[in-house]
């Protein structure tokens, strides 16, 4: 790479004011961007990778933010110290963004033609006619059928793969030199993101674009970057080429970053010692659940877990895992079917006795933020199954629960505080004790790690094993995310469409999939290792697959078909 | 926008170096300073702080009982021993004033409270039960809310029979449709939410969810409602007295006061100028100060 870089950034500085006083968020960033490459910036969430982004588009929120120092030569120009009218000319013409949300990223109210031939018309590029035509060339470049009869559709007529393919369309209308993609495919089911992602590098690749792709993702990356920084607390840990920053990583962070990563091709727990004899701790036999749509949410499911078990369940959005989850936690009614827990039928249960019941099952959610209650101190919170089910108040209450928080990895003295006062990672904690309090015999964690950055999810992930073992805790562990399905689960359960598709153990499921549907999850997934790369199937995969009853094909392990 | 831009980046930071670690407490300012820190809120809070002390100490502020009459001073001016002047019957026009802060304060307490106690169980028990409880309550809601406040209130006026206390009755039912349903959405949210799914799964029982829970929860969003509520209840409440169908004389309601002196606009519109200020001010400040809470309960906007 002798070639001039399209742009260098130098010492480039940034503060946010906090009341009064200026914290400095970036910390003087030094890199470059040359012709025709995707440059990835890397690392968990506060490391500094979207403010970096937004200080080069000058979106910067401006009462907030400022900009201390620095240069970013863009072309010839400055692109932190232009006036807003020059930035906003290069900005959509010569530069490109695409956003993380597909959803919201497109004007509902606006033809999709109407939104793509905005910015050349408004540049001055083309004619309105040329431009409706360009925008057609390019829905079809980017891989949606009858691009023609599109531009006319409105955003809500298209599903989330879709609409960030329109962006993608909408962002090459103007031929830009620089695509900035902040997290272009977090929002997106693995399926759907293996093939935008593959849109995006033979695009670059064909127009000579470059690009700078922000990620949490060390897969993405592998999948996609030729160079990486890696970013920390607004500081650069470490920048090399792709294949030497996996290979060798020279900074202790980036290593452990990489050692985090959950693996699809990564160990699994080994089948544990049979427990045929013992009965299962829960049973759903034919659960069917409609919210009044076309198809059901969940169509006749059924499956069973042993105590001390932890269960994989794994699907894309719409799949019905997470009713599923509910519909076992007695939190959503099943149109059918019985929910069996230890050898009780609770399917029908109400009022006082079921919430009796309540005890056995408990919930560990998605969101960090929202699964506490602002206004309890999350002492309280934790010991509120306490209250109900052992009557537990005062003195007595306060020590069970300094023991929970002691046994999740917190100080006991951190009882008093509210919920904002904690990080992600340790309100997952606190409602992992709050789960742990009711002395459940299973617990359905939905997503518990989803929104957790690489290293705290190594964490929680690693708690949650741990319990298992040392509690004899089942887990119906929901995730869409395989990697840490095979790291957590002996067992497996694969869900589409409100159907079970295939259930086996780990082992023999991620690692012969016999279902095609198990195989296009399993191709999509990206693997942190640049040398595997181009591994990923762009094509779509097929809309239908075998959804017939289980059969079985070897050892506990069934499949529909 | 991304999590990078939150003013404390670090926190996240921490956490993932040490989970252990206590996230660095954010010091925040108290909540009243807060509010009365903006100018919205120091304009308002200084106009309903001294309606309450006006209210609470007419007995002194003021110079003359407030239905004391004299026949050789009707209509006086302005004047050092009658600020304010007088009215058709000689009254002192400062001291009705003064001892009509009470009754406006009163009426807007009551009449409030009436709207939000109300509005409160409606809502919740709607949000809470779902189902068909839901459907009758809301929809029964939403036929009162088609109707505007006062055709509502005049009703009630009209079975109850017109006085002080009836109009504020009258004022408060006509508001329980917007607070049932401004309750009724704040909840929806909060049940919605996994920590109260969390609960339900602890197996907490209906008094439990409700009362920890979901009111502690909703409570915020219905303050700020109530505070603007009180301008429109005050003002809702001079109508009916100008109408002749709340407060009777003698009361030194404003409303009535109003209403009595449209007949001397002409010889003295000082009469008609300084109560209808009057409500106009208070509405004003509790209008102010009802949006500097808001402001200042929005998470988007702490400093």
């Amino acid at each position: 790479m002798t070639a001039k870089p399209l742009l260098e950034v130098r010492d480039l500085r940034v503060g946010f004011r906090t009341g009064g006083a200026e914290t400095p968020i970036l910390h003087g960033l030094d890199f470059a961007v040359n012709p025709g490459e995707i440059f990835a910036i890397v690392g968990e969430s506060g490391s500094g990778k979207s403010v970096t982004a937004m200080s080069l588009m000058g979106l910067l929120p401006r009462a907030s933010a400022r900009i201390d120092a620095g240069r970013a030569l863009f072309e010839g120009e400055d692109l932190l110290h232009l006036p807003p009218e020059r930035l906003r000319a290069i900005r959509g013409s010569r530069i490109g963004m695409i956003f993380q949300e597909p959803m919201t990223s497109l004007n509902p109210v606006l033809s999709i033609g109407r939104q793509m031939t905005e910015a050349p018309v408004a540049h001055g590029r083309a004619s309105r006619r040329d431009a409706a035509r360009l925008a057609v060339e390019m829905l079809e470049r980017v891989g949606i059928p009858e691009p023609a009869r599109r531009p006319r559709q409105f955003p809500h007529e298209f599903s989330g793969g879709m609409r960030q393919r329109v962006m993608i369309a909408m962002a090459m209308m103007m031929r830009p030199s620089l695509l900035i993609a902040d997290e272009p495919t977090t929002a997106l089911d693995v399926t759907v993101q293996a093939q935008i992602l593959g849109l995006m590098r033979d695009l670059v690749r064909e127009t000579g674009t470059s690009m700078i792709l922000i990620t949490h993702d060390m897969g993405v990356v592998a999948e996609m970057a030729d160079r990486v920084m890696v970013m920390r607390h607004g500081r650069i840990v470490e920048a090399a080429d792709t294949a030497s920053l996996f290979a060798r990583p020279t900074q202790p962070y980036t290593r452990d970053l990489l050692a985090a990563v959950p693996r699809i091709d990564g160990d699994t727990p080994a089948p544990g010692p049979a427990r045929k004899t013992a009965p299962p701790v829960l049973r759903l036999d034919t659960i069917t659940k409609s919210f009044g749509g076309a198809r059901p949410a969940l169509a006749a499911v059924s499956l069973q877990i042993a105590p001390g078990e932890i269960l994989g369940l794994v699907g894309e959005s719409g799949s019905g895992k997470s009713t599923l989850g509910r519909a076992a936690a007695r939190l959503t009614e099943v149109d059918g079917g019985t929910v069996t827990l230890e050898g009780r039928d609770i399917t029908r249960l109400r009022g006082s006795r079921l919430r009796e019941v309540r005890a056995g099952v408990q919930m560990i959610f998605q969101d960090p933020y929202s699964s506490l209650d602002p206004r309890l101190r999350i002492g309280r919170t934790i010991a509120e199954p306490l209250a109900i089910h052992a009557g537990l108040r005062g003195r007595l209450a306060r020590a069970r629960t300094g023991e929970l928080l002691a046994q999740v990895g917190l100080d006991p003295e951190m009882a008093d505080r509210f919920p904002h006062e904690f990080s992600g990672g340790q309100r997952q904690r606190i409602a992992i004790a709050r789960a742990l309090a009711a002395k459940p015999r299973l617990i359905i964690a939905d997503e518990p790690t989803s929104a957790l950055d690489v290293s705290v999810q190594a964490q929680v992930l690693d708690l949650l094993g741990r319990l298992s073992v040392e509690r004899e805790l089942a887990f119906l562990f929901i995730s869409h995310d395989l990697s840490v399905v095979r790291k957590m689960a002996r067992r497996v359960a694969v869900m589409r469409a409100g159907r079970l598709l295939e259930i086996g153990p780990t082992a023999e499921v991620l690692g012969d999939p016999r279902h095609a549907y198990t195989r296009a999850l399993i191709a999509a997934a990206p693997i942190p290792d640049p040398a595997q790369r181009d591994r990923l199937t762009r094509a779509a995969p097929p809309g239908e697959y075998p959804d017939g009853p289980l059969r079985q094909v070897g050892q506990d392990h069934w499949v529909a078909a | 926008m991304p999590s990078n831009a939150s003013p404390t980046p670090d926190t996240a930071a921490n956490s993932a170096a040490n989970t252990s670690a206590p996230v660095r407490r954010i010091a925040r300012r108290p909540f009243w300073l807060r509010v009365l820190g903006t100018v919205n809120g120091a304009i308002g809070g200084a106009i309903v702080f001294v309606l309450i002390l006006s209210a609470a100490l007419a007995g002194w502020i003021a110079p003359y009982p407030p239905a004391k009459m004299a026949v050789g001073g009707r209509f006086g001016l302005p004047q050092a021993a009658h600020p304010l002047g007088t009215d058709e019957f000689g009254r002192d026009l400062f001291s009705r004033i003064v001892f009509g802060s009470r009754l406006t304060l009163t009426i807007g307490a009551i009449a409030v409270g009436i709207s939000l106690i109300a509005g409160l169980a409606v809502g919740l028990t709607a949000a809470y039960r779902r189902g068909w409880v839901e459907t009758v309550l809301m929809r029964s809601s939403d036929v009162l809310f088609s109707f505007t406040e006062t055709l509502i209130a005049l009703a009630c006026v009209a079975v109850l029979g017109p006085s002080l206390q009836n109009a504020m009755i009258a004022v408060g039912i006509a508001g329980i449709p917007f607070y049932a349903r401004t309750c009724h959405s704040a909840a929806l949210v909060e049940v919605s939410k996994p920590y109260f799914e969390a609960s339900v799964a602890a197996g907490a029982g209906h008094a439990r969810l409700v009362f920890v829970h979901l009111l502690p929860n909703v409570f915020p969003t219905m303050v700020v409602v109530a505070t603007l509520g009180v301008s429109s209840a005050i003002l809702a409440a001079a109508g009916l007295s100008f109408l002749g169908l709340g407060a009777q004389p003698p009361d030194p309601e404003w409303g009535l006061m109003l209403s009595g002196a449209a007949h001397y606009l002409n010889r003295a519109p000082w009469l008609m100028v300084v109560p209808g200020l009057s409500i106009a001010v208070t509405v004003l400040g509790f209008n102010l100060l009802g949006d500097a809470i808001r402001s200042a309960m929005d998470p988007r906007r702490q400093g």
